[in-house]
C-alpha cells in the first residue's frame, strides 16, 4: 500500500477503507432492499462521498445506484418539471426540459468545475446537506420538492426541509420536482461567493429570494413582486451571520444585489 | 439480487491505454491506487484525495475524472487513459505534451499529468477553443506553480498544432 495508514498526518484517505459488500441495484426497490439488508451507504457520482471518507465516513457496504434508470432524466407533466436524482450537473443543464424555467440552466451551469459537473449528481449535491453546495439554494428559490422514498413510505417534501428532516424511513432521494405554475424564472448571483450567494425566483406576481453563505443553511423570503429589496433583506434573522460576514453586510450588500436581480428578471419577463 | 460482491473481492475488466485489461481487486480500491500501486503507473498523481485538485485526473471514456474519487469497479467495461498512454508507441509526444514542453507550462510538474489529460479532453470536444473556454476547463485542476498563463498558452499552441496537422 502506497499510503500507509500509520503514516497519515491529517485525515483518512480512501486507502483506509476496508473491502466491503457491493450492491448494484437496477431499480429503486432493489436499492431499498439492499439498504435494508446491509445498512450500507448510497454511492452515485462519488464526489461528496470521498469528501466524507476524508472526514471519517466508513461505510458497511456500498449501494452503487448508477444503474437505476428510473432515477435519471428530465420530464415535464402537469405537476411540473421532474429531474432524476442521478442526473449529473452537465446532464441536467443540457436537458431541453430545463428551458421551462428561464435562468435555471444558466445558474446551474455556474456550479462547480467542468470536471466535477460531469461526475457529481443532483442527488449527491442535495443529500450531502453541506451548506456550501449550491443546488439547495436554487431549488429552494424555485419551490422545488424532493421525492424521498423508503420501503413503506414515499414523501414529497420541500427541498429546504431536507436540512432538518429525519430520513430514516425515506432514505433515498428519487427525484426533484419544480412546479411550473405561473411561469417561474430564476436569477442567481454568486460573484460574492464564498461570502454569500443569492437566488431570486419570480413566479407570476410573487418573488422568492434565497440568501446563503458557505456556513449557513439557506434562508428564504417570499414577497410580492413590488416589494422593496431593502425591506425584504431586513428580514434576515438576527443570527444569520458567520465568521466571514456580518448580518449588517449581508443586508446591505444583499439589498443591492436583490435590486439588480429583480431588474434582471423584469428584463427576462 | 443486486449484490455483486459479498466479501469485497471482485474482478474488473476495462480498457487501459488501448489494451484490454482485467484485474482482481477489492470494492474499496480507488482507481488512483489501482493504477499507481497495483499496476505501477505512477504518472497519475494523488494530492487532495477528494476530487478537488484534479492532479489525479485520468480520462474515462474520453472525459477527465478524478481517479482518487473513482472506485476501480466503476470503470468496468469503460475506456481509461492515463498519462502513460498519451504518447505514441514510438515515443513521439502527443501535440499537447509537445506544447507543454515547448512552453515550459509547468514547474514542479505535479499537476502536469492531469492538466495534459484535461487539455486532451478539451481539444477532443473543442478543437478551436477560445480563451474563456480554455480557462473554464483548466479551472477544473489546480496548479500552485505556474499561475496558469503558460498552461493556457500551451493549450492554445496544441490546438493550433492539431488543427494544422503534422509538419512534413
Amino acid at each position: 500500500m502506497f499510503h500507509s495508514p500509520s503514516a497519515r498526518q491529517v485525515a483518512r484517505t480512501p486507502a483506509d477503507l476496508a473491502p466491503m459488500p457491493l450492491y448494484r441495484p437496477e431499480t429503486i426497490s432493489e436499492a431499498l432492499a439492499a439498504l435494508h439488508e446491509s445498512g450500507g451507504t448510497i454511492y452515485a457520482g462519488g464526489t461528496d462521498f470521498f469528501a466524507g471518507v476524508r472526514q471519517g465516513l466508513s461505510p458497511k457496504a456500498l449501494i452503487w445506484v448508477a444503474a437505476i434508470a428510473e432515477m435519471k432524466g428530465c420530464t415535464i407533466d402537469s405537476n411540473g418539471l421532474h429531474m432524476g436524482a442521478l442526473n449529473t450537473h452537465d446532464e441536467s443543464v443540457a436537458a431541453p426540459e430545463l428551458d421551462a424555467v428561464p435562468g435555471l440552466a444558466e445558474a446551474w451551469s455556474k456550479i462547480a468545475t467542468v470536471r466535477i459537473r460531469h461526475q457529481a449528481t443532483l442527488g449527491g449535491n442535495l443529500m450531502a446537506r453541506r451548506e456550501r453546495y449550491e443546488l439547495s439554494i436554487l431549488l429552494t428559490a424555485l419551490g422545488a420538492t424532493a421525492r424521498m422514498v423508503g420501503p413503506e413510505l414515499q414523501v414529497d417534501m420541500p427541498v429546504q426541509d431536507l436540512w432538518q428532516a429525519d430520513l430514516e424511513k425515506t432514505p433515498l432521494l428519487a427525484s426533484i420536482t419544480i412546479p411550473l405554475d405561473n411561469a417561474p424564472m430564476l436569477a442567481y448571483e454568486r460573484s460574492m461567493r464564498p461570502t454569500f450567494t443569492q437566488a431570486l425566483c419570480r413566479r407570476g406576481q410573487a418573488l422568492r429570494c434565497v440568501m446563503a453563505t458557505e456556513w449557513l443553511q439557506p434562508w428564504f423570503k417570499d414577497a410580492p413582486l413590488d416589494a422593496d429589496a431593502g425591506q425584504m433583506m431586513s428580514g434576515l434573522p438576527a443570527d444569520f451571520h458567520d465568521p466571514a460576514v456580518s448580518r449588517a453586510h449581508l443586508v446591505r450588500a444583499g439589498s443591492v444585489f436583490l435590486k439588480r436581480q429583480i431588474a434582471r428578471l423584469e428584463d427576462l419577463a | 439480487m443486486s449484490l455483486i460482491s459479498k466479501d469485497g473481492a471482485l474482478r474488473v475488466a476495462f480498457t487501459l491505454n488501448g489494451r484490454e485489461t482485467t484485474v482482481e481487486t477489492v470494492t474499496s480500491r480507488v482507481l488512483s491506487d489501482l493504477l499507481r500501486d497495483d499496476m505501477n503507473l505512477k504518472g497519475t498523481r494523488v494530492s487532495c484525495g477528494r476530487t478537488v485538485c484534479g492532479a489525479c485526473s485520468v480520462l474515462v471514456d474520453g472525459f477527465p475524472r478524478a481517479a482518487c474519487s473513482t472506485f476501480a469497479f466503476e470503470v468496468e467495461g469503460r475506456d481509461v487513459q492515463t498519462i502513460e498512454g498519451v504518447e505514441a508507441p514510438d515515443g513521439t509526444l502527443d501535440p499537447v505534451q509537445a506544447a507543454f514542453a515547448a512552453k515550459s507550462a509547468f514547474q514542479c510538474g505535479f499537476c502536469t499529468s492531469g492538466m495534459i489529460l484535461l487539455a486532451k479532453s478539451l481539444l477532443a470536444t473543442h478543437p478551436d477553443p477560445d480563451r474563456a473556454t480554455i480557462i473554464a476547463w483548466i479551472s477544473s485542476n489546480i496548479c500552485r506553480c505556474t499561475g496558469y498563463e503558460l498552461i493556457v498558452e500551451a493549450v492554445q499552441d496544441a490546438a493550433r498544432a492539431m488543427r494544422e496537422g503534422p509538419k512534413s
